[in-house]
């Protein structure tokens, strides 16, 4: 977690005085958009060129890089400022540790990055490498995962060991498009870019002393572009560029916190469980009820109409009862009228 | 001749030549004038008849007043009879038979008395019987039937020896398990009489139950139902036990690996005689290293509670508990060993009401306060999950384990559970369909006021493809098995209540929890059930998915203990009695296993 505080960026000087022209006039962009600092991420797998590549644009040796040693453990930020301008480049450990990736070194780096800005990302990676696979689409998922969709939209590729002469006769141009073409459609995969989005831009670095120079003394590549300009142009673009920085803050590093998200709907989640799974339930069983009635055996629908022929008769019964009782009532009361009506025959009859 | 079925009967005796006798014996049966109809009515609880008396000494006009007085009686009497239950379908049959004759003959009053009593007899009413013939000289023959209705229900308790006692089960908690058919004003059925049977054995009050019928003393024709029942002992201890298989490290199984759960249940029921309880029960996955998975609780049952009179079926469960088990949330995928265990105590206190509509849909709806403390193998208190980094070191800056980050949380919250179930066996196979959806709502109360809607939806359908083997009741038929389970939490997920993802009831083929720990989850299952001899072969393949949510647990321990998230898997077995052998290929890792196991799947 080492800073150096913003010094001057005395290794400017060090380029050849054409790319000092050059950096001087891109950089002249960013200040006409009133941007004054720039921060850059560089992140990769171990061993790719991150802390050379540091080395490079800063002009100085800021860490230390060892072909066979362990590398950086820590991530180290690195400010220079030039004329008004500042320039913050934070060097990081190596993502990738015993064929997979390193969780611990991603903590680290998001620990590091906590209330910073991130302007541009330089995703480091050799240009000598034949294959893109699942180790490096991890490591493009995981960062995704870990800062937030933007990430990879601010993100430039940055191949190192540029100086390399592709076997088997392979043009370099063609090359060069096959390798970058391969890394751009696994973060466009990974990273879940949508299919409209401009390509994460690339860039080709050779940080070795052995890089080939022009007649002005720039390092160049094998296609004859210098680097370095190239290199600074394609930040610039990105920093100028329509995606905003990325703010580190505590909830970019603990996650969304999915514990809180929709805590507001619950009570018309529990409605709605009420209406759309408690209410077809109830009444699945109430239709098996109603089935059981249905499919009662014999006995028990002769039992109930028993019962009810029983309840019929009895009530019959208890009718003809009420019946003869008042009948009984009548005659003793009348005898008369039943007499009256033999009268009364007997005249018809005659 | 005083049986009425015959008119003269002479008796011959011709002695042989070798000194026995033979006897000749002919007879001249009853004859009526034909019929042509014919009527059953149900006499039952009205005196007997009497028979045509006789005086030698009458004169023919005191004959024919007789004649006539009994015929008015008669009618009488058919009027107070009851309409029998003889189907007007079995009347056509016999009147049938009547017009086919030219006469009525005693033999004829025989067959139509068999066919009467065969009828009922087929349909259960156990104690009809026919008792007379009447109206024998009209057009009509009247068949008087006592079809056996019940008078009285008596219930009996008896002790250990048979011998009447008086019993602690009031009888109201009975009777209401006794259908209607049962009570008095019926006939009685011997359906009925196993219907009975079944109900109050539900109850698990008694240790043995008789439901007879037998005659009424009192009433002619009346049937008195004796239910007899033996109580069970009011205070018990038991012990159960059930073992798996699990595989080893090459997929074999290995002593080791053989794991004997068990449980021992102490119980003093029928509190008051109204079926109340109070039981214990002991439990261990793991009767080899019970710390391991150690279970306890103790709970009140109160059954009725909306009272002994009311038909609602309503049960009131009170318990408190107290178990540890070992987090599936904190486990490692393949090639992750040795991940540091984290045990899950649970501590607390629940009580809930289940309404039962049929005897598998229900309801169950109640309050649960717990104490849930999260522990590593040292029981000390942990907060955070651990692993091995590939370095050695162990690093303990995992998930956490407790939503308020101390290891210890307090929550209540209301848990609901709606189970639908019309599952039959048909040839000893469940066919139906069978819903499950459980919800658990936080309530704020507690640590950090934890506010969540934990919900669970399961659907089974069992379909019978094949109709089933109806000449042999063992062989199962043919069957389709569909399963399908969704899970979900919106609000505050504590990672021990997170779903794991992976199991012997999850996804078959991994160990609990080896696909992961999601906050949504979704599993599907199809089984297919092949008769072979008398129980069935199956295949499967089985599917689960975190639908993405695995990062949404907080720690996102899925991740962290690198494991898939998903998988699937498919296999075959057998089932041998209540074990299932299978054979389970995991998609993940393409390896294989072999796997015993006790119970159902779904």
């Amino acid at each position: 977690m080492a800073a150096t505080p913003a010094r001057e960026w005395t290794g400017l000087q060090q380029f050849p005085v054409a790319t000092q022209t050059a950096l001087h006039n891109i950089l002249g962009t960013l200040r006409q958009q009133n941007k004054e600092s720039l921060t850059v991420l560089v992140v990769g797998k171990g061993g790719v060129g991150k802390s050379s590549t540091v080395n490079s644009i800063v002009g100085e040796r800021v860490t230390i890089v060892s072909a066979f040693q362990s590398e950086t453990l820590r991530p180290l930020q690195c400010a220079r400022s030039r004329a008004g301008f500042t320039l913050n480049i934070i060097d990081t450990p190596g993502l990738v540790e015993g064929g997979c990736i390193n969780d611990q070194a991603l903590d680290i780096i998001k620990r590091f990055l906590l209330s910073k800005t991130i302007d541009v990302v330089l995703y480091v990676d050799r240009l000598d490498g034949y294959r893109v696979d699942n180790l490096d689409r991890q490591v493009i998922r995981g960062l995704a995962r870990s800062f937030g969709p933007n990430f990879w939209r601010l993100a430039v590729i940055v191949l190192t060991h540029a100086q390399f002469s592709p076997s088997d006769g392979v043009n370099y141009t063609e090359f060069v498009e096959k390798r970058s073409a391969a890394l751009q459609a696994a973060i466009r995969q990974e990273a879940g870019l949508k299919k409209d989005e401009k390509e994460v831009p690339y860039a080709l670095v050779e940080n070795s002393g052995r890089c080939n120079t022009n007649d002005g003394g720039e390092k160049i590549l094998p296609n004859g572009t210098v680097w370095l300009p190239a290199l600074v142009e394609r930040i610039v673009e990105v920093a100028t560029g329509t995606t905003d920085s990325v703010f580190v803050d505590k909830k970019l590093i603990d996650g969304p916190n999915a514990n809180e998200w929709g805590k507001w709907w619950i009570p018309v989640l529990a409605v709605a469980q009420y209406f759309l799974v408690v209410m077809p339930i109830r009444k699945a069983i109430e239709k098996d009820l109603a089935e059981e009635k249905n499919q009662r055996p014999q006995w028990e629908i002769r039992a109930e109409e028993f019962r009810r022929n029983t309840s019929l008769y009895d009530d019959d019964q208890v009718d003809e009862q009420a019946i003869s009782q008042a009948l009984e009532q009548d005659d003793g009361l009348s005898g008369q009228p039943s007499s009256f009506v033999d009268e009364d025959d007997d005249d018809d009859e005659f | 001749m005083n049986c009425g079925m015959f008119q003269s009967v002479e008796m011959d005796g011709v002695t042989n030549l070798d000194g026995s006798l033979k006897m000749q014996i002919s007879f001249t049966e009853s004859q009526w004038q034909p019929a042509d109809s014919f009527r059953c009515v149900n006499v039952g609880l009205l005196s007997q008849s009497k028979g045509p008396e006789g005086d030698e000494k009458m004169t023919d006009q005191q004959r024919e007043e007789l004649a006539k007085s009994q015929e008015e009686e008669y009618k009488n009497r058919l009027r107070q009879a009851r309409p029998c239950m003889l189907p007007k379908s079995v009347e056509r049959e016999i009147s049938s038979w009547l017009r086919g004759e030219t006469r009525v003959t005693a033999r004829m009053l025989q067959r139509i008395r068999d066919r009467v009593q065969k009828w009922y007899h087929d349909e259960g009413y156990a104690c009809a019987q026919v008792v007379n013939f009447g109206n024998l000289n009209t057009n009509e023959v009247v068949c008087e039937v006592v079809e056996g209705d019940i008078t009285k229900l008596q219930i009996q308790f008896q002790d250990k020896m048979g011998f009447p006692s008086v019993g602690r089960t009031q009888e109201v908690i009975i009777k209401r398990e006794l259908p209607d058919q049962l009570k008095a004003g019926n006939i009685f059925n011997i359906e009925a009489g196993k219907k009975a049977l079944r109900n109050v054995n539900a109850l698990a009050l008694f240790s043995n139950i008789e439901v007879n019928p037998r005659p009424d003393e009192d009433n002619d024709g009346g049937i008195v139902v004796e239910v007899k029942l033996k109580e069970l002992e009011q205070k018990t201890a038991e012990v159960s036990t059930e073992w798996s298989i699990v595989p080893g490290n090459n997929g074999r199984p290995v002593l080791s690996t053989i794991q004997p759960a068990g449980s021992v249940t102490f119980e003093h029921r029928n509190l008051q005689g109204l079926n109340r309880s109070i039981l214990g029960v002991v439990t261990s996955n793991n009767l080899f290293n019970p710390q391991d998975d150690l279970g306890f609780k103790a709970e009140y049952v109160h059954p009725c509670v909306d009272g002994v009179n009311n038909p609602r079926n309503r049960t009131f469960r009170a318990s408190c508990f107290n178990s540890r088990k070992l987090s599936a949330v904190f486990t490692g995928g393949p090639g992750v060993e040795d991940v540091p265990s984290v045990w899950v105590d649970r501590a607390g206190f629940k009580a809930n009401l289940t309404e039962c509509f049929t005897r598998q849909s229900k309801f169950t709806y109640g309050l649960v306060l717990e104490e849930v403390t999260t522990r590593d193998e040292t029981s000390s208190i942990c907060v955070h999950g651990a692993r091995t980094l590939p370095s050695g070191a162990l690093t303990s800056d995992g998930p956490p384990t407790t939503h308020s980050d101390t290891g210890i949380d307090r929550v209540a919250f209301l848990q609901a559970n709606l189970t639908h179930d019309n599952t039959q066996f048909v040839n000893g196979t469940p066919i139906g369909d069978r819903h499950i959806f459980q919800v658990d709502q936080g309530l704020g109360i507690g640590s950090k006021n934890p506010i969540f809607n934990r919900h669970q939806l399961t659907v089974t359908k069992f379909i019978q493809l094949q109709p089933e083997d109806k000449l042999d009741p063992e062989k199962p038929p043919l069957v389709g098995v569909i399963h399908g389970r969704y899970g979900g939490c919106l609000g505050d997920l504590a990672s021990y209540d997170a779903f794991t993802l992976g199991g012997p009831y999850s996804v078959r083929g991994y160990t609990m929890g080896e696909l992961g720990a999601a906050r949504n989850f979704l599993e599907m299952a199809l089984e297919l059930r092949v008769p072979v001899k008398k129980t069935h072969a199956y295949c499967f393949a089985e599917y689960g998915t975190d639908l993405g949510s695995s990062k949404d647990v907080r720690g996102n321990p899925t991740e962290f203990f690198r494991r898939a998230g998903k998988g699937a898997s498919y296999g075959v077995g057998v089932k041998l009695g209540s074990i299932r052998t299978e054979y389970a290929r995991d998609c993940n890792t393409d390896t294989g296993a072999i796997f015993v196991r006790f119970g159902e799947r779904f």
